[in-house]
């Protein structure tokens, strides 16, 4: 190479915080060389700051990482450090504890269908412009949100960061009152839900098939949200205590990220709702399996496009489980179980609504968090994206630049990412010689 | 929870506690309480628009504090915009997202995959005829985004300032 100039084609986001979050690719002639996303930083300094605190403040701490998804970090802090206490939490609790979860799928499942995906689909920028225009639409998904926020505004006392729940269950147990309140609420959102799945359904989606190995957790009679063991679809099966022997982290060359793959393999593998869709297709509940069959799923969905349908079909799920669990629902004799500290390294595993995440806890005989080690779902599929951008943008190499940056964010889009807790802002810079 | 107009007068603190500057919003809010008129509700946002839209759609006054990125303002400068009195929504921002004093309320391009922000949240709530009577943005511009919990010295500097602007802000909505 002669020369190389850099031309940033896209400045484009979001911020919260400016500065973090990239795609960069290096073209010579008609080869894509590199595929770059810097989109996750780790939340290392969460892990550090775990450290010395007492067992039972992670739920409260972790759940800040994310304003999205924080039940997914207060669930799986919860049941790491209840498994290193010898205590699993059952019966009502743990009914409970999958009913918010319910509520946090929901939600966060209708902001990126509404807002953020759907635009794709339909030739918008955003969510805004296709609330100018189709607003009925809009407000459906507007609706939706607000029945997951209030599953969680009723369990967990609040929308954002969750202050009911505690190690052992929850600081107080809602009265059937409130939630057959809630009962009205979900009835008329499954009919939003259902026509959510038709609706997105009818979308044109880009070819894309991944190969990659999939990875969700497994709840055999019940689809995968709130704990499990995991599987994969190359027969893999293994506890949440074999996480770190399953899935290694480890440097790349062109990435400052740690890469997650599978041991044994070289190959990248995915986690997120593609990947529990095709794992637990058989164990939806019967409104939200007669939806995925009429929106054309198959036991299967390789295209992360459509990953829609699946988040769609999701909420379905979500919204029918937490009916069934209101229905049965009886107030619990306490609202928590003793959970009693002991030198002891405990690990837990849930489905955030991107995918499964890990966390673990290493804890001393008073309780103290010695050490700590938390997984996200977008860390394991940084790799698993690049892979797939590189194919992808192979076959577009004759667009423009400010096309090519425009599909490159949807196809990144389709992943649901987890910028918003840790990377704010994606330029794209691509290298053409 | 009626202001001098009648109808709710609410503060939210916008930001994350953990993202250094990030948390100027949120502990603005939390030097308020106590030393509001019980009248003036206080709430939290982490920015995500359809909850930010949410908290403020049926209230007479929002007054919405955040930390500010981007434009040329020095650290720590303090910036107060008046959204009815802001243009309608253009292309051209320097940090998409956020405000910019001076400048209109950016529009929103969500081209990255999250992160909506509060342009967004303004956006979104006026194209569903959501915002409230009167919206009053405070920023501080802030300089430290990673992770922790210290604010940098200019805007840790600017918090007082910051806070007895706001609070003179909602005594003046306030019907108490």
């Amino acid at each position: 190479m002669t020369h190389r100039h850099e031309r940033t084609l896209a400045t484009a986001g979001i911020a919260r915080v400016e500065g973090e979050g990239s795609l960069y690719l290096r073209v010579s002639g008609d080869q894509v060389d590199e595929v770059r996303l810097d989109i996750y930083e780790p939340p290392r300094f969460f892990e550090a700051f775990l450290r010395g605190r007492s067992y039972r403040e992670p739920p409260d701490i972790t759940a800040r990482i994310c304003g999205i998804c924080p039940v997914a970090y207060q669930t799986s802090a919860a049941l790491a450090i209840e498994a290193a206490c010898g205590v699993q939490v059952d019966g009502p609790l743990a009914d409970l504890r999958r009913l918010l979860y319910c509520g946090e799928w929901v939600a966060s499942h209708s902001l990126h269908i509404y807002l953020l995906h759907a635009p794709d689909f339909l030739g918008y920028p955003g969510g805004i412009e296709l609330a100018r225009d189709q607003r009925a639409i809009v407000e459906r998904g507007l609706r939706l949100r607000r029945a997951g926020n209030a599953i969680m505004e009723t369990i967990g006392g609040r929308a954002i960061h969750p202050v009911n729940f505690r190690i052992g269950g929850f600081y107080s147990a809602p009265a059937q009152a409130d939630l057959s309140r809630l009962a009205d609420q979900l009835e008329a959102a499954l009919d939003d839900a259902l026509e959510t799945v038709r609706w997105v359904a009818g979308f044109d989606f880009p070819e894309l098939t991944v190969q990659h190995e999939m990875l969700a957790l497994s709840q055999p009679g019940s689809y995968p949200i709130e704990r499990g063991s995991l599987v994969s679809t190359g027969g893999r099966a293994f506890s949440a205590a074999e996480f770190e022997q399953q899935v290694i982290e480890e440097q790349v060359p062109h990435s400052t990220a740690l890469h997650a793959r599978l041991a044994g393999s070289e190959g990248t593998y995915l986690t997120g709702p593609l990947a529990r869709y095709t794992l637990n297709s058989r164990w939806l509940p019967p409104r939200a399996a007669a939806a995925a069959a009429a929106a054309g799923l198959g036991d299967s969905c390789r295209n992360p496009f459509r990953s829609i349908v699946v988040r769609a079909v999701e909420v379905v799920c979500a919204i029918e489980e937490a009916i069934r669990l209101i229905m049965a629902y009886e107030p619990p004799s306490i609202p928590s179980v003793d959970v009693v500290a002991r030198a002891a390294t405990g690990h837990g595993v849930s489905e955030a609504p991107r995918g499964v995440l890990y966390q673990r806890y290493e804890l001393d005989s008073a309780g103290t968090v010695v050490s700590a080690r938390i997984v996200p779902p977008t860390s394991q599929n940084q790799a698993a994206i690049e892979r797939d951008l590189r194919q992808f943008v192979q076959v577009r190499l004759d667009l423009a630049d400010e096309q090519l940056a425009r599909q490159c964010e949807q196809a990144i889009r389709s992943y649901d990412p987890c910028i918003s807790c840790a990377t704010h802002f994606l330029d794209l810079h691509v290298d053409r010689t | 929870m009626t202001g001098a107009g009648g109808g709710r007068v609410i503060v939210i603190g916008v930001g994350a506690e953990f993202r250094c500057d990030d948390g100027a919003g949120p502990a603005v809010v939390a030097r308020l309480r106590g030393t509001v008129p019980a009248d003036v509700e206080l709430a939290y946002s982490d920015g995500e628009p359809t909850r930010l839209m949410e908290t403020w759609m049926d209230a007479a006054v929002a007054i919405v504090v955040d930390a500010v990125s981007g434009g040329d303002a020095a650290p720590g400068t303090l910036h107060r915009v008046v959204v009815p009195e802001a243009p309608a929504a253009q292309a051209s921002r320097p940090v998409p997202g956020q405000p910019v004093p001076g400048q209109p309320v950016p529009a929103t391009a969500p081209a990255s995959s999250h992160g909506l922000g509060l342009g967004a949240a303004i956006e979104l709530s006026r194209v569903l005829s959501r915002l409230p009577g009167l919206l009053i943005l405070h920023g501080v511009q802030g300089e430290a985004f990673g992770y922790g919990q210290a604010f940098s010295p200019a805007v840790a500097a600017a918090m007082d300032e910051l806070t007895a602007r706001v609070r003179a802000d909602a005594l003046s909505v306030s019907a108490s």
